[in-house]
């Protein structure tokens, strides 16, 4: 097995969205390859299938930490201390929304940072083939590849207008 | 100017023109840059050299000596610490116009380090919350040893919480948005390649990050801006009780983010030489939106004047003498006059905001002015005797407290540092968003209509 790297110049973006349709016809599922962009395209450009993530589950996650949190620590100290105040109930609910609101904003903020290192793979000491003519605007599809199909794929991308290809073994 | 007085629309530069001419333009550091830093780090260097020497001098048992520190910690939150602010509306919105002002926002959310480390010495000046009214629980302050209050740490412990979650938003932020330029940057150089590689996936998760730190940013900004207001200046004066100050202040923050991005993109215009890619549009459309807050400013300000006004209680003639028309008089007029007066009177014309200098002039003047306000309200409450904390009202009005030279250089050198970091932070990232310049130049085409040319904006969503 190795993996390609097709790349395309930017002004032949068309060509690599052709590529992708190229490529499924050549039995590769729109999961088998990945396309590399040096700045965001609007999404479906090139065919390619909807990125799933979970990343709005991190700050969900850390909200509720944080409000549980708050609420344990202000629930608790005025459990342990148990003094009425102004005829208000011990366990005041207004009282606790500030450090409950903080609590929630942290565990949410951290949990975000978290989750966008988890989500985009970061950091990922194996990833995969690149070029750095990515960030110079060239699109790149990228797919590991049987060596005994190197070959016929290879042409597949030259056929639709790649640039260069690359092939890491 | 198009050939019959309409407006002219400027050629729009291909994304590898864009992207090459940013990156040449980052890597070289000019002597006028070279120099802004020096003098900027000379400063900031002072106001440390200040602030030890007030500790020094002082130390931490008296808070009239730090109001103006107080005053400068609440400046740097309500215009460098909100600048993000501004970029993640229009980025909410979706307003084309602010690609080029995305990076100028999000180089101020590193100032919110400088904010905490500034922020960390004032929690030694104000009371804790045991005996008196707060914002928390109004604690028992039994004094026996071993128990506990309410709430331990009150209200220390839970204003530094949010702002540490402010600083990990704002730090975050940057982090998360330069991640692809510093890709183009390094890939330039022909440094090895780090994990960014430009995935769909990678792609998309960046865009759903930048809207939830976004999102947290302001909620907790103007969470944290509320608290500060109220913990650090309203609690500190007896009788004054006013439930429109922490918005107020909130409003006043929106105005000075806005005001800061709008006065460093003409400064990066006019003497970094970006006039090919920030037009008079991204003047004008920011414009509208400051003029706005100009009017919410008054309202704000006119709500907190007339409550206590027609309310003339001795207490509260007291806490106007204090915040307006007292020792600090001429620190409110200016506020009045630099956040409101002059703005709205330069706002209001169409032929000023359809201009870069006009917002920019505008936006200076409320620079200026909210200094004036933070100075008045923190000078003045952090100048009524601790004593007098747990009183009905204030026991006469303190005499004006005027600033000395330690109280200069920590002012000074508070903003220099703020300055300092942006331009240091601007060396490590592109100071125009190179990937989100990119995809606007992508979607957007100049194209021929009847006797004119329009700007065509593809919209993918």
């Amino acid at each position: 097995m190795a993996q390609m790297l097709g790349l395309f110049r930017e002004e032949e973006a068309e060509s690599a969205a052709n590529a992708t349709e190229a490529l499924e016809q050549a039995g590769y599922s729109n999961e088998n390859f990945e396309i590399l962009t040096g700045s965001p395209y609007p999404e479906g450009a090139f065919g390619e299938r909807e990125v799933k993530h979970k990343l709005y589950v991190f700050p969900f996650m850390g909200a509720l930490l944080g409000f549980s949190v708050a609420m344990l620590v202000t629930g608790a100290t005025q459990a342990a201390y148990p003094l009425v105040v102004g005829g208000k109930p011990i366990l005041s609910l207004p009282a606790m929304t500030i450090i409950a609101y903080e609590g929630t904003m942290l565990g949410a903020i951290l949990f975000t940072v978290l989750g966008i290192f988890f989500e985009s793979r970061l950091p990922n000491p194996n990833a995969g083939i690149y070029d750095p003519r990515i960030t110079a605007g060239y699109i790149g599809i990228t797919l590991t590849v049987a060596d005994e199909r190197l070959n016929a794929v290879e042409q597949l991308l030259r056929r639709a207008g790649a640039a260069d290809v690359i092939v890491k073994r | 100017m198009h050939r019959n007085g309409h407006r002219h629309i400027p050629p729009v530069a291909t994304v590898h023109e864009f992207t090459e001419d940013m990156v040449s333009r980052h890597a070289a550091t000019g002597p006028r840059y070279r120099r802004a830093m020096l003098i900027l780090g000379a400063l900031f260097l002072l106001g440390v050299a200040g602030f030890v020497a007030r500790a020094l001098q002082d130390g931490f048992d008296d808070r009239l000596p730090w109001g103006y520190f107080a005053a400068t910690v609440a400046y740097l939150m309500t215009t460098a610490g909100t600048a993000p602010l501004i970029v993640i509306g229009m980025r909410a919105v979706k307003a084309h116009w602010h690609r080029p002002l995305a990076r100028i926002g999000e180089l101020y959310g590193a100032s919110t380090v400088l904010i905490l480390a500034m922020f960390i010495p004032l929690l030694f000046l104000i009371p804790s919350a045991v005996n008196r009214r707060t914002l928390y629980f109004q604690s028992d302050g039994t004094g026996v040893p071993g128990t506990l209050g309410r709430i331990p740490g009150a209200p220390q412990v839970y204003d530094l919480v949010l702002l540490a979650a402010l600083v990990a938003a704002g730090v975050g932020l940057l982090w998360v948005s330069s991640r692809a330029d510093r890709a183009v940057v390094r890939d330039h150089k022909g440094q090895s390649p780090g994990n960014w590689r430009g995935l769909l996936r990678q792609w998309k998760v960046h865009k759903v990050g930048l809207g939830l730190l976004g999102a947290t940013y302001f909620l907790a900004a103007i969470g944290f801006i509320s608290l500060y207001s109220i913990d650090f200046s309203m609690a500190l004066v007896p009788g004054w009780r006013d439930a429109i100050y922490p918005a107020f202040q909130s409003i006043s923050g929106l105005q000075g983010g806005l005001a800061t991005v709008l006065v460093t993109m003409y400064l990066l215009r006019k003497y970094g030489h970006f006039e090919q890619y920030i037009h008079m549009e991204h003047f004008w459309a920011p414009s509208k939106i400051l003029l706005a807050l100009c009017l919410l400013w008054f309202y704000f300000g006119w709500s907190t004047l007339i409550i206590y006004w027609y309310g003339r209680q001795p207490v509260e003639r007291d806490v106007l003498q204090l915040l307006m028309f007292g020792p600090y008089e001429w620190f409110f007029y200016g506020a009045f006059l630099l956040c409101f007066v002059a703005p709205f009177t330069t706002l209001l014309w169409n032929s000023v905001r359809k201009s870069t200098t006009g917002p920019a002039l505008a936006a200076a003047f409320i620079l200026v002015g909210n200094l004036f306000d933070k100075l008045r309200l923190y000078a003045g409450s952090w100048s009524v005797p601790n004593e007098q904390i747990n009183f009905h009202g204030l026991e006469g009005v303190p005499l004006v407290h005027y600033p000395d030279l330690l109280d200069v250089l920590m002012v000074v050198g508070g903003i220099s540092g703020a300055l300092f970091l942006f331009l240091w932070m601007a060396r490590r990232t592109p100071v125009i968003s190179l990937w989100e310049m990119s995809e606007g130049l992508r979607l957007r085409v100049v194209r021929p209509f009847l006797r004119t040319r329009l700007t065509v904006i593809g919209k993918s969503e």
